[in-house]
């Protein structure tokens, strides 16, 4: 696995020098985000040939994904380092994750996004551009098999956009039949992998088009030049839910005293399907003798293998119908949500877990530092995630934090928590991203720090601490009579002699004196 | 009670003593803490009931927005239109304590949630109860006596019915002020130190700032003195303990908004002043005494008594004709008359803890208890100190009130468990000690209610020896039944969230009945933030904490007129129904029906008293009379009465029943079959049905566009279909 470099070796000592660069970046990226570049075909197409692409656009799921296999000749005349992979930059979908290896071989290529669009000259489409680095260069003639993986978020729409209860769900993809493609293509074909056999529709042109079963096959085409365009439009049956988790948020604690990472997950779910026309009954749910399977109540998420103390709760407590069955490589926590999730509709709960340490903390002699692997959450296996946090802190008294991760993050900041009686507060490093989808599971993220063994007693010392002060102050109070000096003379009225008992505290034998003296009463009353 | 040989204890004996005693009240503590944890490991860390959930909405509010904000909240989620202040119609102790609690904590870097805190907070105090229920019983009796009676307070049913984890109610707090209180006001009284009586002030400020059972406390002071005059015990130390405490306690007491002025008029009150008036007359009394000689004293003092009697007559009786002083609540006359609510006020008869309570209520929540209350009330008599008369006082109130009302049972509680940590004590002490064995045993048990005292000197020593085993023996057996009973009623009893509830399916294992929780979430997450949802008043403290929106009515039952709308609405046909509805605004309608899984507090088990409350404010609209049938039975099966098959209530708890199980169906709260002729309901669309049923939500209807009721307007769409 390839690190990028973008956010390694930082330490929080020069945290404040490395804010002000921060700054500076982030304002430079603004000024170009705001003039942003554009190229035009010819600036990016030098040289390479497709002589094959395949492509498959799966949409079973609730996100689409895009799998292309190519085959890559360099006809031009000098060795070539990049190969642009575009996708168009309008619209609502999102670029989850773009995924690139020499078929064959899962070593994944380093894809950068550059900042730099590329410009269609004729309707002046815009493509977002990424720049994957090939193996090696490409000499003339040269010849290389790659396998690219898309994963687009938001990509599907409803039609019709609000159904009722009962009624069937259809969703549309819209799309190019050729592939995005700067070079030239000599021969490509798409195929459209579907939920079900049922369309109500799909566009037929470019011929040869053809649809068995679950697949609609466009193409083989050949000889298709440079972002050539054709729509490709399939309106289609979906009947499982569409399902997105708008926003996720983890934190992860750490605590080498308990030996042990702490995780709760704050997390939406939305479905995001076509939305409930009318109100929902489930009086008539109950009683129908079909179901549409479009709305959802059942919900599935894995928990690592060795997690134990797990909970699931939402805002007024809770979900007792929660249950967890132990796999082989994990467990799986199988929630209800309070009601079912009908189109539009939003459930959020939280949940969380301890897991042992030794899971995910190795200690490296060599360096003598910590290494923390984590990922970013993917609670839900194909539902895609809109924007993710990951807080992770790291235990009170570590330091010289450095983050070394395998995919670009969107944001990383540091930032002091407090915690369970801490006293100089412990690092807490957040990740942010958006448009997370299943494979970030896949890619780790670590968070490496130092830490004293003696920092470890930093907390019992401190509390130490607190209690001697407690008692020392204690014993010196009670070491002062906080009395007033008494009066000269009997002005006090509470100092008369009274009728009872004397203003002594309590005393048991004053007490025995006086029950004695009434038993004895009444022995002579006898 | 003690042996008069009985020398001090040694310096080290004493300190050991002390360890002792301060270890076993630690456990006390911890076990009174404990077993009221029963439904945390149950269910789950939850407020429960009605009320606490409106306490727990507002503690968050003030830990939020913080005291000032707080007393200037103005809440306009309920009791929509109108409001409500809630800074001037609370007591803010508990809420404060909580939310003192949650930020200290929060200092100290330990992150706990407001609602653990809210949560914990009663057997918290449990705990606290336990020490100052010691620490009072010491004032009265002895520190053995105070021990037991810790243990008994700490475990007690009566007093753990009100203070269970998740029971985050006044009360729970409440008790600990009390005994806190009490205790101080003793000491005070012993000791005749304004110190003392200045706590005891304080802590009666804290007990106003955290219940309106602050009354109580108002009252047995006052009495207490009033009693110890006539008693002819007035001492200087009474008069300056009494004074202290009640100025500074009337002061600091309308510094409540809640409470404002309401010390220099209502009745409640007047008892103390009454009594300060006394003081100052007695004192007066005393001081002439030692100044005039006797026969003009006598004359002034006949002259004067006559004089004051006449006066004060005169002025409360004119002050509470003008008005002035107000008459009391209405919660407080149904303590002298018990039909007094069920006549006028059906809302205050309407809540099943305002009823008296069963011979059986008692005895489930005081069991050993009751029994060794009287031997104590006993001993308080046979050595008349002041603490004692004070105990006899209190118990002889407390135990008038517990049978009036069954909440009240509470305050009986603190006393009852002194009374027989009394007995225990003196059980122990005559037959635990080993001296028993000589001469002087004879002596020494006299006063103890046991009858094994015939044996012949020779064979005393073994017959005693077999006596004390037999009766500790005993004593240790009942005293552990209590302990089981008690933790028996705890876990079956009182442990119930009654937002969750608990049911077992057919093969054995617990089925969590989560429906109440569904329905509020639901109602939470899918309805526009500012939608208005009318229920019965019980659910709009949930509704208003766990649904975060806005209701009618809820358990601050302030407005009895808008009350007996809602009462109206259900009661009501749909298109009268649907006009008031749409007057109030409302745009979800929630019910409770327990026919499916026969819950048996549902709404239609209620619906007798919306009727009567309405009826109470609109008698022309509601007739009690026409919701039974002829032969006067409330049904709701084919038998019932047009007017109840008519009623919103009715129509909404069976929509679509029967239909469900192909006509069917059997409602199982009332026994019957459910109404065969399938409801039609045309101003409202069902929305939400738990998976239970126990909840169903209606959305009331948009207004017809042409003007037309919704009635006529369905009719005429079913006939062009």
């Amino acid at each position: 696995m390839r690190f990028s470099d973008r956010s390694s070796d930082r330490s929080i000592r020069g945290m404040t020098y490395w804010y002000a660069l921060n700054w500076a970046l982030v304002l430079v990226f603004t000024f170009v985000t705001l003039v942003q570049g554009e190229l035009q075909l010819a600036q990016v197409a030098g040289g390479l040939t497709v002589t094959n692409a395949r492509r498959t656009l799966d949409l079973t799921g609730s996100d689409v994904r895009e799998q292309v296999e190519l085959h890559l000749e360099n006809t031009g005349s000098t060795p070539v380092e990049h190969y642009y992979w575009l996708t168009p930059a309008s619209g609502s979908q999102h670029v989850g994750l773009v995924h690139a290896s020499v078929a064959g071989s899962g070593e994944p290529l380093l894809l950068v996004k550059q900042s730099e669009r590329l410009v269609d000259p004729q309707d002046s489409l815009l493509y977002d551009l990424y720049a994957l680095q090939l193996p090696s260069l490409l000499p003339t003639g040269g010849q290389l098999d790659l396998s690219i993986l898309a994963v687009r978020t938001n990509a599907t729409d409803p039609l019709p956009r609000a159904v009722g209860q009962f009624e069937k769900h259809y969703l549309v993809y819209q799309a190019n039949v050729y592939l995005d493609s700067p070079y030239p293509v000599q021969k490509q074909s798409t195929k459209v992998l579907l939920p079900s056999s049922s369309v109500q529709s799909f566009s037929q042109s470019p011929s040869p088009t053809k649809k068995s079963g679950k697949t609609i096959t466009y193409g083989p085409y050949s000889s298709v030049v440079g972002l050539a365009r054709a729509p490709l439009r399939v309106h289609y049956y979906q009947e499982t839910p569409i399902l997105t988790l708008p926003s996720v948020h983890r934190q992860v604690r750490l605590s080498h005293w308990g030996g042990f990472l702490t995780v709760d997950d704050h997390a939406v779910v939305k479905h995001t399907g076509a939305e409930l026309k009318g109100n929902y009954q489930e009086t008539l749910r109950l009683s129908a003798e079909t179901e549409t399977g479009f709305i959802i109540n059942n919900f599935h998420m894995e928990i690592p293998r060795l997690a134990y103390d797990v909970y699931f709760r939402d805002e007024v407590g809770n979900l007792s119908t929660t249950t967890l069955h132990h796999g082989e490589k994990a467990q799986r926590l199988i929630f209800q949500s309070r009601y079912p999730l009908c189109g539009g509709w939003i459930y959020n709960w939280n949940h969380g877990y301890h897991q042992p340490l030794s899971d995910v903390l190795r200690y490296d002699p060599e360096t003598q530092r910590y290494n923390l692997q984590q990922t970013l959450p993917v609670l839900m296996k194909g539902v895609p995630e809109e924007q993710v946090e990951l807080d992770v802190i790291l235990p009170e008294g570590a330091y010289d934090v450095q983050v070394r991760t395998a995919m670009e993050i969107d944001h990383v900041d540091y930032s002091t928590y407090y915690s369970y009686m801490d006293s100089v507060g412990r690092v807490l490093v957040r990740f942010t991203h958006h448009h997370v989808v299943s494979e970030y599971g896949a890619y780790p993220i670590i968070v490496s720090y130092r830490m004293d063994s003696l920092s470890l007693f930093l907390k019992p010392v401190v509390l130490g601490l607190a209690l001697l002060a407690a008692f020392l102050l204690a014993s010196a109070m009670s070491r002062v009579n906080f009395k007033l000096p008494a009066p000269p003379s009997s002005t006090v009225p509470s100092k008369k002699p009274s009728t009872d008992e004397s203003n002594e505290v309590s005393s048991p034998v004053k007490r025995n004196t006086a029950a004695g003296d009434l038993s004895k009463r009444r022995s002579k009353k006898k | 009670m003690g042996s008069a040989t009985t020398a001090p204890p040694a310096q080290g004996t004493q300190n050991l003593l002390a360890l002792l005693r301060v270890s076993v009240l630690v456990l006390i503590a911890i076990i009174a803490f404990s077993s009221r944890l029963f439904s945390v490991i149950r269910f789950e860390s939850i407020i429960h009931e009605f009320d606490p959930w409106f306490n727990y909405r507002s503690t968050q509010f003030m830990v939020k927005e913080g005291l000032y904000e707080f007393w200037n909240w103005f809440d306009e989620r309920s009791w929509y239109p109108l409001g409500r202040v809630v800074g001037g119609t609370v007591y803010p102790g508990l809420m404060v304590t909580a939310s003192v609690l949650h930020n200290l904590l929060h200092w100290f870097n330990y992150p706990v949630n407001v609602r653990e805190i809210c949560v914990m907070m009663a057997p918290l105090f449990s705990g606290l109860t336990a020490l100052a229920t010691y620490l009072f019983t010491k004032e009265v009796h002895s520190s053995v006596a105070g021990l037991f009676a810790a243990l008994f307070i700490g475990v007690a049913p009566g007093y753990i019915s009100r203070s269970v984890a998740g029971s985050y109610d006044y009360e729970g707090i409440s008790i600990f002020i009390l005994m806190l209180c009490f205790y101080l006001w003793l000491k005070a009284l012993r000791t005749g130190s304004a110190l003392y009586a200045a706590f005891t002030a304080l802590t009666y400020f804290y007990m106003v700032s955290a219940w309106g059972g602050y009354v109580f406390i108002i009252n047995m002071i006052p009495l207490h003195a009033f009693v110890l005059v006539l008693m002819g015990r007035y001492t200087q130390r009474l008069y300056v303990v009494y004074c202290t405490f009640f100025v500074l306690g009337i002061l600091a007491s309308m510094q409540i908004p809640f409470v404002g002025f309401q010390p220099t008029y209502t009745s409640e009150h007047m008892a103390s002043l009454g009594v300060f008036g006394l003081l100052q007359l007695v004192a007066f009394y005393q001081y002439a005494n030692s100044l005039l000689p006797q026969k003009q004293f006598q004359l002034l003092f006949r002259t004067a008594l006559v004089g004051t009697v006449v006066i004060v007559i005169l002025g409360f009786l004119a002050l509470s004709a003008s008005g002035r002083i107000a008459p009391w609540l209405g919660r407080y006359y149904s303590l002298w008359d018990t039909g007094y609510a069920k006549k006028h006020i059906p809302i205050i008869a309407s809540v099943s803890e305002h009823q008296p309570p069963a011979w059986s209520a008692l005895f489930l929540d005081l069991q050993l208890l009751m029994v060794l209350f009287p031997a104590g009330i006993y001993f308080c008599f046979t050595r008349l100190g002041e603490p004692q008369v004070f105990v006899i006082i209190y118990s002889m109130f407390a135990s008038y009130f517990a049978s009036v009302m069954v909440r009240l049972i509470l305050t009986l509680t603190p006393v009852v468990c002194v009374a027989g940590g009394m007995v225990i004590a003196q059980l122990l002490h005559s037959y635990g000690s080993p001296e028993i064995r000589s001469a002087e045993a004879t002596v020494v048990t006299q006063p103890a209610p046991s009858k094994s005292e015939e044996a012949k000197p020779a064979h005393r020593a073994r017959s005693t020896l077999l006596g004390q085993g037999v009766v500790l023996g005993s004593l240790f057996l009942v005293i552990s039944i209590f302990m089981f009973h008690s933790t028996w009623v705890t876990s079956e009893a009182y442990s119930s969230p009654s937002v969750v509830l608990s049911s077992r399916r057919p093969d054995g294992s617990n089925l969590i009945i989560d429906d109440f929780r569904d329905a509020y979430y639901w109602l939470r997450k899918n309805t526009a933030p500012d939608a208005k949802v009318l229920s019965w008043w019980d659910y709009g403290y949930q509704i208003a904490g766990f649904s975060n929106r806005s209701v009618i009515v809820d358990n601050n039952t302030w407005n009895n007129t808008h009350i007996a709308t809602v009462g109206k609405v259900m009661a009501s046909d749909e298109d009268t129904a649907y006009e008031i509805l749409h007057q109030l605004d409302v745009d979800y309608v929630l019910v409770i029906f327990g026919g499916l899984i026969g819950y048996s507090g549902d709404d239609l088990n209620k619906f007798l008293w919306m009727i009567r409350i309405a009826q109470g404010v609109f008698p022309d609209d509601v007739r009690e009379r026409d919701f039974f049938t002829a032969s006067g039975d409330y049904r709701t099966d084919d038998q019932a009465s047009p007017t109840m098959r008519d009623s919103l209530m009715y129509k909404m708890s069976y929509y679509r029943f029967n239909e469900m199980f192909k006509g069917q169906a059997v409602d199982r709260v009332r026994g019957t079959r459910a109404p065969t002729k399938p409801i039609r309901l045309d101003t409202l669309d069902e929305v939400m049905t738990s998976s239970h049923w126990l909840v169903r939500i209606y959305q009331v209807k948009k207004p017809d566009n042409l003007g037309r009721s919704l009635h006529k307007a369905a009719a005429l769409g079913k006939r062009g279909n």
